[in-house]
C-alpha cells in the first residue's frame, strides 16, 4: 500500500478511529493493532513477505531475550552475530546475490576466465532494507548494554512493522522507538495536527515536486545520447528535486501519520539543500541512515580518532557501504566514493564541523558567502546524483560528457516545455516555502501558524487544489526500489 | 480527540461535497463513451457490421460509406481484451450482425491497455459502459481516474465555452482528424513508431487468446471477422522493428489461413495512400479515412 493512495485513504482513519476510539484503554489490544494494520499494510504489496519480517522479529526477539540471560562474553556474540547473520543474510541474498554473482563473473573474466552466474529471478521485498537496520539496532544496543531487551512481545513486533516508517524510514532507533511501545499514548491535539500538516507537505512534497520533476529527468536520463549539454544539466537539477521531493515527501508523511497514533520518529531530513559543505549535507541527507552507519560501523571502526589513514580508510568504508545500501549496482557505489571524496578533505582539514547550525539562522537572507557555499554544495550534489541515477557506470559517464560539451551553453530543449516552466516555478515557490521554514521540523510547521483559522484552511485547501491539479503522473517512490 | 475528528469532518466536508459536485458534472459531459454505449444498446439489434479496435479504427473507419448497417465502437488505446469485453456486453442481442471488423496493428499482438499509457481510460469503461473491469475505486471515477488535465479542460470547455467531449458522428467515426488539422508526418511518424514497439512478446499469448474467443463469437453467430493491418505514412513504416513487424502480419495471416470465417487485408504500405490522406504517422485524416472505408466496404461486400 502506498501513501498517495485511495487505499491508504481509507486505511488510516479506519486504523486512527479502532486506535483511539476502540482499543484506547487496553495498550497490549493497541499493540496487536499495529501489528495487524502494519501487516495489512506491508502485505498489501506482497503477502508473502510477510515472512520474513515475521522471522527477522522473532529471531531479533529471541536474541534479545538470549542476550539479557547470559552474561558470557563469547554466547553473547555468538547471539549478535546470529542476528545479524539472518538480517544480513535475506538482505544479502534478496537483494545482493545477482550483484554480486555477476560481478564475481566479470572480475574472472579479466583473467580470461568464463564463469556462467547463477541468476535468480529475485524480488527485492520491499522495506527489507529498512527494517532489517532496524531490528538489528534493537540487537547491539542490547548487545552494548544501551537498553534493556524487552519481553513484551507485541511491543517488539509493533516496534518492527509499525507501517508509517516500515518500507521507507526512517530507521528507527529501538532506544528512541521501543519505549514509546511500552507505555501508553495519550491523544495530543496539537500534535495531531502538526501531524496532519506533516502528511500534507509530504503529499505536496511528493505528488506535486517529485512527480512533476520525474517526467523530465526521466525523459532526460533516458536519452541523454540526443540531447544537449545544457538539457542534461537541467536533466540532473530534475532528478535532485525529485528524489529530495520523493524522500523526505515519503518521510514527512510518515512521521505525521506516527504523530497521530501518538508516536514521535526521528526527523530524516532537515532541508539538506541549504547545506553550506558537504559534511553538513550528510548530516541533513537521510539523517536516520547516516546516523545508523556512523554509530554502528563508523564509531566501531574508530571514528575520526586514529591518523590519517584510518580516518580515509573510515570514509570511504562508510559512503562505499551507504552507496551500496541503496542498491546492487556499481554506480550506487561510485555515488558513495564520489561523496567520500567530497568529504575527506573537510574531515582532514578539521573543517567538517564548521556549519553545524542551519544556514542565515535568525536572519531572512543568507550572506553572499554562505550563498556561495549553498550553490557549490548543490552543484557537489548534483553531480554525484548523476551517478545515482544513472542505468550504469558508462550511462553515467557519457551522460557527463555529453553536459560538458559546446552545448552546454544552447538552450535547453524538452518536449513540453510549458510544463517544465511551470515545474520550475513550483521548485521556486516550493524552495522559498522550505528556507522560511527550515529553522522547524518541516517547512509547513510554521507557515500559517499565526494565522487565523479560516486564513490557514484556505492555506491548506490551496495545498491540496495545487496537489490536485498540478500533480504529476503517479510515480512509485524511489526509496521504495532500495 | 472529539474536537480533532469534528474538525476534520468540518474541514473535509467541502471537499468532499465538491468533489462529489465536480465528479458529477463531469459525468454529463457527452463523449464518446457515452455515446456508444447508448448507441449500442439502443440499435445492437440492427447493427450488421461492427468495428471493433483502438484508434486505427476509430479514425480510419467511416461506416457511412459502408452498404450493411455499420457501426463504429472502437475507441482510442483499445485493446482486444476490451473489444471483448463490448462483445461480452453486446453480443448476444448482435442479432444481425454479419461482419466484425478488427485491426490488426503493428503493436495489437503484443500490447494491452492496462499496461500502456492509455489504462487511465479504463475508467471509461467502468463509468460509461457500466462494465465493472477493476476493484479500484480510482477506476471508477473520474475525478480520480487519471488525466487530470484533461478533465479539467474538458470542463472548463464545456461548461464556460459549451465545447462536449464527443469526437464523434452518429455512427462512430472519429471526425476530427480532418486535413486542415494534420500534424507534422514526420516527427509523428519516428515518435509513434517507437512509442508502439515493444520491448518483448510477453502480452502475445494472451492477446491470442482474446482473438481466439472473438473468433469463436463470430463463429456461433455465423459472422465474419476481417482482420487489417491499417495504412500508415513512411515515416512511421520505416521505423518499426522488423521482428515485430513480421510477426503481426505472419500471425494474422495464420488466422486468416486456418479459420474459415477469418480474413486479412494488409494496408500498411498501401501505394493508394498518400501524405495528403494522413492526419499523422499512423492515423488517416477525414478524406484518408473516407478511400479507406470504401475500400473496407468492397472488401465486407466481397466476403459476406
Amino acid at each position: 500500500m502506498i501513501f498517495n493512495s485511495i487505499e491508504f485513504a481509507l486505511f488510516l482513519p479506519l486504523v486512527f478511529i479502532l486506535y483511539w476510539f476502540v482499543f484506547k484503554k487496553n495498550l497490549k489490544i493497541q499493540n496487536t493493532l499495529l501489528i495487524l494494520a502494519s501487516y495489512v499494510f506491508y502485505g498489501w504489496w506482497d503477502w508473502r513477505f510477510l515472512s520474513l519480517i515475521i522471522f527477522s522479529s522473532c529471531v531479533d526477539y529471541f536474541v534479545g531475550l538470549g542476550l539479557s540471560k547470559h552474561d558470557d562474553p563469547g554466547k553473547r556474540k555468538a547471539l549478535l552475530m546470529a542476528s545479524i547473520l539472518v538480517n544480513l543474510g535475506f538482505l544479502g541474498f534478496f537483494k545482493y546475490f545477482n550483484f554480486f554473482a555477476d560481478s564475481f563473473a566479470q572480475l574472472i573474466s579479466v583473467f580470461g576466465l568464463q564463469v556462467n552466474p547463477v541468476s535468480l529471478k529475485i524480488i527485492l521485498p520491499v522495506g527489507i532494507s529498512f527494517y532489517t537496520f532496524q531490528t538489528m539496532s534493537y540487537t547491539i544496543d542490547v548487545y552494548k548494554r544501551k537498553m534493556q531487551p524487552t519481553g513484551d512481545v507485541l511491543a517488539f513486533f509493533a516496534y518492527v512493522s509499525f507501517f508509517p516508517q516500515l518500507v521507507a524510514g526512517p530507521i528507527e532507533r529501538a532506544t528512541h522507538l521501543l519505549p514509546q511501545f511500552l507505555k501508553k499514548r495519550e491523544f495530543n491535539y496539537s500534535q495531531a495536527v502538526d501531524g496532519l500538516k506533516q502528511i500534507l507537505w509530504g503529499l505536496f512534497k511528493k505528488i506535486v515536486i517529485a512527480d512533476n520533476c520525474a517526467k523530465f529527468a526521466n525523459e532526460i536520463f533516458n536519452n541523454s545520447q540526443n540531447m544537449s549539454g545544457s538539457t542534461l544539466v537541467l536533466g540532473a537539477v530534475f532528478f535532485a528535486f525529485q528524489i529530495y521531493g520523493d524522500f523526505s515527501g515519503y518521510s514527512d508523511i510518515a512521521i505525521g501519520t506516527s504523530r497521530l497514533f501518538g508516536f514521535g520518529l526521528m526527523q530524516n531530513f532537515a532541508v539538506p539543500y541549504f547545506s553550506r559543505d558537504i559534511a553538513e549535507f550528510w548530516r541533513r541527507w537521510h539523517i536516520s541512515l547516516s546516523s545508523w552507519f556512523r554509530d554502528y560501523v563508523y564509531i566501531p571502526l574508530g571514528g575520526s580518532r586514529g591518523g590519517t589513514g584510518m580516518k580515509i580508510r573510515n570514509t570511504f568504508i562508510i559512503f562505499l557501504l551507504s552507496g551500496l545500501w541503496h542498491g546492487a549496482n556499481w554506480t550506487f557505489v561510485c555515488w558513495g566514493f564520489i561523496n567520500a571524496l567530497y568529504f575527506l578533505p573537510l574531515l582532514l582539514g578539521g573543517r567538517n564541523r564548521a556549519h553545524l547550525g542551519i544556514a542565515a539562522e535568525g536572519r531572512t537572507l543568507p550572506t553572499w558567502k554562505e550563498l556561495g557555499s549553498i550553490l557549490l554544495t548543490f552543484a557537489l550534489t548534483v553531480f554525484a546524483w548523476i551517478f545515482f541515477r544513472a542505468d550504469s557506470l558508462s550511462h553515467a559517464f557519457s551522460y557527463i560528457g555529453g553536459i560538458f560539451s559546446r552545448s552546454l551553453f544552447t538552450l535547453p530543449v524538452l518536449a513540453d516545455e510549458n510544463r517544465a516552466i511551470i515545474t520550475a516555478a513550483l521548485i521556486v515557490i516550493f524552495t522559498i516555502i522550505e528556507w522560511l521554514g527550515r529553522e522547524e521540523n518541516f517547512a509547513l510547521a510554521k507557515l500559517g501558524k499565526t494565522w487565523k483559522w479560516p486564513a490557514r484552511w484556505i492555506l491548506y485547501y490551496g495545498i491540496i487544489l495545487v496537489i490536485y491539479f498540478l500533480g504529476g503522473a503517479q510515480q512509485e517512490f524511489i526509496y521504495f526500489q532500495f | 480527540m472529539k474536537n480533532f475528528c469534528r474538525k476534520i469532518v468540518l474541514f473535509l466536508l467541502p471537499i468532499l461535497v465538491l468533489a462529489g459536485i465536480y465528479e458529477y458534472m463531469l459525468r454529463q459531459i457527452p463523449n464518446e463513451y457515452a455515446y456508444k454505449n447508448t448507441y449500442l444498446t439502443e440499435h445492437v439489434s440492427e447493427i450488421e457490421c461492427l468495428v471493433l479496435g483502438s484508434s486505427h479504427s476509430f479514425s480510419d473507419i467511416d461506416p457511412d460509406y459502408f452498404e450493411l448497417n455499420t457501426f463504429n465502437a472502437a475507441h482510442s488505446g483499445q485493446s482486444w481484451n476490451y473489444d471483448l469485453e463490448i462483445i461480452r456486453k453486446f453480443g448476444s442481442s448482435l442479432t444481425h450482425l454479419k461482419t466484425v471488423i478488427l485491426p490488426v496493428s503493428y503493436f495489437s499482438f503484443f500490447a494491452d491497455m492496462n499496461e500502456g499509457s492509455s489504462a487511465w481510460r479504463i475508467k471509461y469503461y467502468n463509468i460509461y459502459y457500466d462494465m465493472h473491469l477493476s476493484n479500484s475505486l480510482v477506476d471508477h471515477t473520474e475525478l480520480l481516474g487519471g488525466n487530470i488535465k484533461k478533465n479539467t479542460l474538458a470542463f472548463l470547455d464545456y461548461y464556460l465555452k459549451g465545447k462536449s467531449k464527443m469526437n464523434c458522428t452518429e455512427s462512430g467515426w472519429r471526425n476530427t482528424y480532418t486535413a486542415q488539422r494534420s500534424k507534422d508526418l514526420q516527427s509523428t511518424g519516428q515518435k509513434r513508431a517507437i512509442m508502439h514497439t515493444k520491448a518483448d512478446f510477453h502480452l502475445q499469448a494472451q492477446n491470442e487468446a482474446y482473438l481466439q474467443e472473438l473468433i469463436t463469437f463470430c463463429r456461433q453467430k455465423g459472422c465474419k471477422l476481417l482482420l487489417f493491418t491499417p495504412p500508415a505514412y513512411r515515416t512511421y513504416v520505416q521505423d518499426l522493428n522488423k521482428k515485430q513487424l513480421n510477426k503481426t502480419v505472419e500471425l494474422a495471416q495464420n488466422y486468416a489461413r486456418t479459420q474459415d470465417l477469418c480474413f486479412y487485408v494488409n494496408f500498411l504500405q498501401d501505394p493508394r495512400f498518400s501524405a495528403d490522406d494522413f492526419y499523422d504517422g499512423d492515423h488517416l485524416n477525414d478524406a484518408g479515412a473516407g478511400k479507406f472505408s470504401c475500400y473496407l466496404n468492397n472488401y465486407v461486400t466481397d466476403i459476406k
